[in-house]
């Protein structure tokens, strides 16, 4: 599958390569949806200011959100993902959409991964948005996503985040596994 | 009808003459809260509704609720039904093709 975007997925960033500012309220407005952790910015967004979209977002081309794996943290990350959406030209489809798939993302992590931090990237490419969600469990997770038979109560998430996204693939590296996926702007 | 009504923050049932309505973000979090809530509440004979406008949002393991729901009240010759849906609930339903489980599938065409 091809891989478009930003090559330092989030497998590949050292917490160097971040920039550990708080969110400033005023540039997206985390602090209305009670946001209770730190986000910081990758700053790939420095290669991103020479193509303008500095002008068009203020910056904001990437969000990492490093929470707990825990339930109560997802009610959180949908709202920064939302908050991201809306600030990087995102409509409510596309924030409808992301923040569904954010949170089965998540759900796995936390259900299926001995993970004790859940890992969102979210970034504004040219064609749309990209998400890589960590950890993922193995390899086989991604053969899942056939609908269960209708009484089932689960095995749906996957299937339901393939059926909103362009993309989907494992991404593996030495020291991580994400789930990727993204979604066009169009 | 009965008062009950609990208030968990992020989502509240209360019960009506037929049912529940629920309200607010049923995910990971909330969905085993919700099954003790819709247990404490009266039982109600014949169909069950689910007031479900003001689910604001709902993944795979809220529906994972709403489909136990759905069996138990199966296995005691009842059905559950959602009663104007909210687009979040809607939309999921649609993707796992789910709707005609809670009575919201397609009207018959004549």
């Amino acid at each position: 599958m091809e891989r478009r975007g930003n090559p330092e997925s989030l497998s590949h960033v050292p917490d160097g390569l971040l920039v550990g500012a708080q969110i400033e309220p005023d540039t997206v407005n985390l602090q209305a949806h009670r946001i209770r952790w730190r986000v910081t910015w990758t700053s790939t967004s420095r290669e991103h200011t020479k193509d303008g979209g500095h002008d068009e977002t203020r910056g904001l081309r990437a969000m990492l959100i490093r929470v707990a794996a825990r339930p109560s943290e997802l009610s959180g990350i949908r709202a920064g993902v939302r908050a991201f959406v809306a600030q990087t030209g995102g409509d409510d489809r596309i924030a409808d959409d992301l923040e569904l798939v954010v949170s089965e993302l998540a759900t796995n992590v936390i259900e299926h991964t001995s993970a004790d931090t859940i890992s969102v990237l979210v970034e504004r490419d040219g064609s749309g948005w990209v998400m890589e969600v960590a950890d993922a469990d193995d390899a086989s997770m991604l053969d899942r996503v056939s609908l269960p038979p209708a009484t089932s109560p689960t095995g749906r998430g996957l299937f339901v985040v393939r059926s909103l996204v362009d993309t989907l693939e494992l991404i593996e590296t030495a020291t991580a596994r994400a789930v990727r996926c993204t979604l066009s702007a169009s | 009808m009965s008062e009950v009504e609990l208030d968990n923050q992020r989502f509240t049932v209360t019960s009506t003459a037929t049912g529940w309505s629920i309200s607010g973000e049923i995910d990971a979090s909330t969905a085993p809260r919700l099954v003790e809530a819709v247990e404490q509440l009266p039982g109600h004979d014949g169909a069950i509704v689910l007031d479900v406008k003001d689910v604001s949002f709902i993944d795979s393991s809220g529906l994972r609720v709403l489909i136990a729901l759905a069996e138990r009240a199966r296995g005691e010759g009842r059905t559950v039904e959602l009663d104007n849906p909210s687009t979040s609930v809607v939309r999921l339903l649609e993707i796992t093709g789910l709707a005609d489980m809670f009575g919201l599938g397609e009207p018959p065409t004549t």
